[in-house]
């Protein structure tokens, strides 16, 4: 599990992990039940305050990408999870929402951000 | 939540600077940053926690156990690392041990020892001759020899270049991996406390301006910028040290006063080190206003 | 109790590396000077000791930055001018106790007459000395301890009270002063010039004992009087 924190980054640090880590899970780098290291174990290595750990963790615990077991910890959730993939759907939705606004604020018509997109896809 | 550390009502008068009404507290198992300018009362916070000073009026707790009527077992659990060493300088640090383990019930050779080979700290030199970086290493040794349960730092990183002041970064996060103890850290170099706190106090001329979650706090305030002219009345009355020069203007504001913020404003969010210079930068505003006035 | 000795020890470490070495050479020299020699060189021991004990650590708060230590260690804020007091007068204690022995161990066995060289200027002067009853000897000891524990409790609590860089040119003109009086008197003593005339007092060990623990006791009581004043103050002081 490699996590890279960018201080200069606009994003608030407990965004970036929690981006790098569910993107991790998604792609499969960090595997089914795998386990991750302990709250305190993980603010040691970044060298962070274990309350953003901790929120991290358990956000991702809220959007069924970790299960926390009492006493042993963090566990990553199985793939086939409905929470998991009711996520991912949302996930791709907000990205439909901004690159529409983004296509709009460039001054593209529907068409046009349609074309791109199909080019997108294709490509 | 058990407390590990606990100031009420603090109030301390020295001449033309007085601490008024501090009180925070610092949960089991968390870090606290206690930030604010030279001068802002840190160190006589800490200084009336460690029974050096004597406060007006105000309690203060450790362990859920007096500071005053308490105090030796409370120090027996207490490691404390200062900005300057208090420790002779013609000893050794070998001597240093031999002269400091009496006093302590849970007192441990074997970790001092070993604390001072993982610092690379020699055992049989002068300490006086040690570098500054140096003699914080050896105060955090000692601390960590007697089985301490909440260190307080006041200032341990003034005037030490950035790679010791990232080791002690490191030391204190690997000292937090067991939840029952505390840490205290005291500074006026904020970059130090930004990343590893979870709590945050903010001192200001003697009075607590924040306390609480140090991720609540930068998420509360944003640094906007812009042309004065566009930057409504309304929003110019919630600004927190507002600066404006030929270019533009800066200032703090608080992230809930964004709502409907003209969009060639632009906000970003502020780290400590911003905050503490508006808050000072509101004072000098405040100062001249009333000058102003006059 | 406890936390007393270990502040002592603490106080005895930080002069450790200096003084041992010089207490171990003038213990040496002068307990050979004093049973080969005169029982008198027995009573420098005291000044010795004090000097290279306890001079050194006075001051060395304010050098060292101690006023944080006090706040870190384990320790009630009186304990530690107490047991610097403490410190003072059992160093002093022991050191007169073992000069009055060699004194009178001296006097008593006279190996004088058994050196070589007896026509010598050292040895004739020596052998003078002889001439005093034991009471010269072991009195002069005792009179120096009682000057130097008392002078340099003194000191030491002037020097606490009033801070070290207003009371230094004080402590230093008048331990200069004592010091220069102490050796001079022992000097005159040794040659002679000076007769101490102690009152005349019983002559038995079961008068002189008391007499001595008497005395010994009354050092010890403005010792403790030095060292309270001294704890009251600076343990309430702001740091």
């Amino acid at each position: 599990m490699k996590l890279i924190i960018k201080n200069k980054s606009e994003l608030p640090i407990y965004e970036q992990i929690e981006q790098q880590l569910k993107a991790q899970i998604l792609d499969g780098e960090l595997t089914e039940n795998e386990q991750l290291p302990s709250i305190r174990q993980l603010a040691r290595d970044l060298k962070i305050s274990i309350i953003t750990i901790t929120r991290v963790y358990n956000d991702l615990s809220d959007e069924g990408f970790l299960i926390s077991m009492a006493g042993k910890g963090y566990f990553v959730a199985p793939r086939n999870n409905e929470l998991l993939r009711e996520r991912m759907l949302y996930e791709m939705e907000e990205g439909f929402g901004r690159a529409v606004e983004n296509g709009r604020n460039a001054g593209l018509s529907n068409e046009e951000i349609l074309d791109a997109f199909k080019q997108f896809m294709e490509g | 939540m058990e407390n590990i550390l606990e100031i009420r009502g603090l109030n301390k008068t020295y001449g033309d600077f007085s601490l008024r009404d501090v009180s925070f507290s610092l949960p089991k198992g968390y870090i606290m940053g206690f930030v604010g300018q030279n001068g802002s009362g840190k160190t006589t916070t800490i200084r009336s926690l460690l029974g050096m000073a004597k406060p007006d009026s105000g309690s203060i707790s450790v362990f859920g156990l007096d500071s005053v009527k308490d105090a030796i077992n409370i120090k027996q659990r207490l490691g404390v690392v200062f900005d300057s060493l208090y420790l002779a300088q013609h000893l050794s640090a070998r001597q240093v041990e031999q002269q400091l383990r009496p006093f302590y019930k849970d007192w441990s050779s074997e970790a001092y020892f070993s604390r001072l080979k993982a610092f690379d700290l020699p055992d049989d030199r002068r300490i006086g001759d040690f570098s500054k970086g140096m003699k914080m290493m050896l105060m955090i040794a000692v601390a960590l020899s007697h089985k301490a349960e909440l260190i307080i730092l006041d200032e341990p990183t003034s005037g030490l270049d950035p790679v010791a002041r990232d080791e002690l970064l490191d030391i204190l996060t690997e000292y937090m991996s067991d939840e029952n103890r505390g840490v205290l850290f005291s500074t006026h170099i904020t970059a130090d406390v930004e990343r590893i706190a979870d709590y945050v106090t903010i001192l200001h001329a003697g009075r607590v301006w924040y306390t609480g979650l140090k991720d609540d706090l930068t998420e509360q305030y944003v640094v906007i910028k812009g042309a004065p002219e566009d930057l409504p009345e309304a929003y110019r009355k919630q600004c927190i040290g507002y600066h404006a020069y030929r270019s533009g203007f800066d200032a703090l504001l608080p992230a809930d006063a964004l709502a409907g913020l003209p969009s060639s404003i632009e906000p970003e969010k502020a780290s400590i080190d911003e905050i503490l210079v508006y808050i000072a930068k509101e004072d000098r505003n405040e100062r001249h206003a009333d000058t102003d006035a006059v | 109790m406890k936390d007393m000795l270990t502040l002592m020890r603490f106080d005895f470490m930080l002069v450790r590396s200096i003084a041992l070495p010089v207490l171990v050479a003038a213990v040496l020299l002068l307990t050979l000077g004093s049973l080969l020699l005169t029982p008198y060189a027995a009573c420098y021991l005291v000044a010795i000791v004090a000097t290279m004990f306890i001079v050194p650590l006075m001051g060395s708060e304010d050098r060292n930055g101690f006023s944080k230590l006090y706040g870190i260690l384990p320790v009630t804020r009186q304990s530690i001018p107490r047991a610097r007091f403490l410190y003072i007068f059992l160093l002093c204690l022991t050191t007169e106790a073992y000069s009055v022995l060699i004194a009178a161990l001296s006097h008593a066995l006279q190996l004088v007459r058994y050196m070589p060289g007896q026509d010598s200027p050292m040895i004739v002067m020596a052998r003078k000395a002889f001439e005093d009853p034991v009471t010269t000897p072991v009195g002069t000891c005792v009179g120096t301890f009682l000057i130097i524990v008392i002078a340099f409790s003194y000191m030491e609590m002037m020097g606490q009270l009033l801070g070290r860089e207003n009371e230094f040119k004080v402590i230093l003109i008048t331990l200069a002063v004592l010091t220069a009086l102490t050796f001079a008197f022992l000097h005159l003593v040794d040659l002679g010039v000076i007769e101490p005339r102690l009152p005349e007092l019983p002559a038995t060990l079961a008068f002189r004992i008391p007499l001595w623990l008497g005395l010994n006791l009354a050092a010890g009581a403005i010792v403790a009087v030095f060292g309270g004043i001294t704890a009251a103050r600076v343990s309430v002081r702001e740091l």
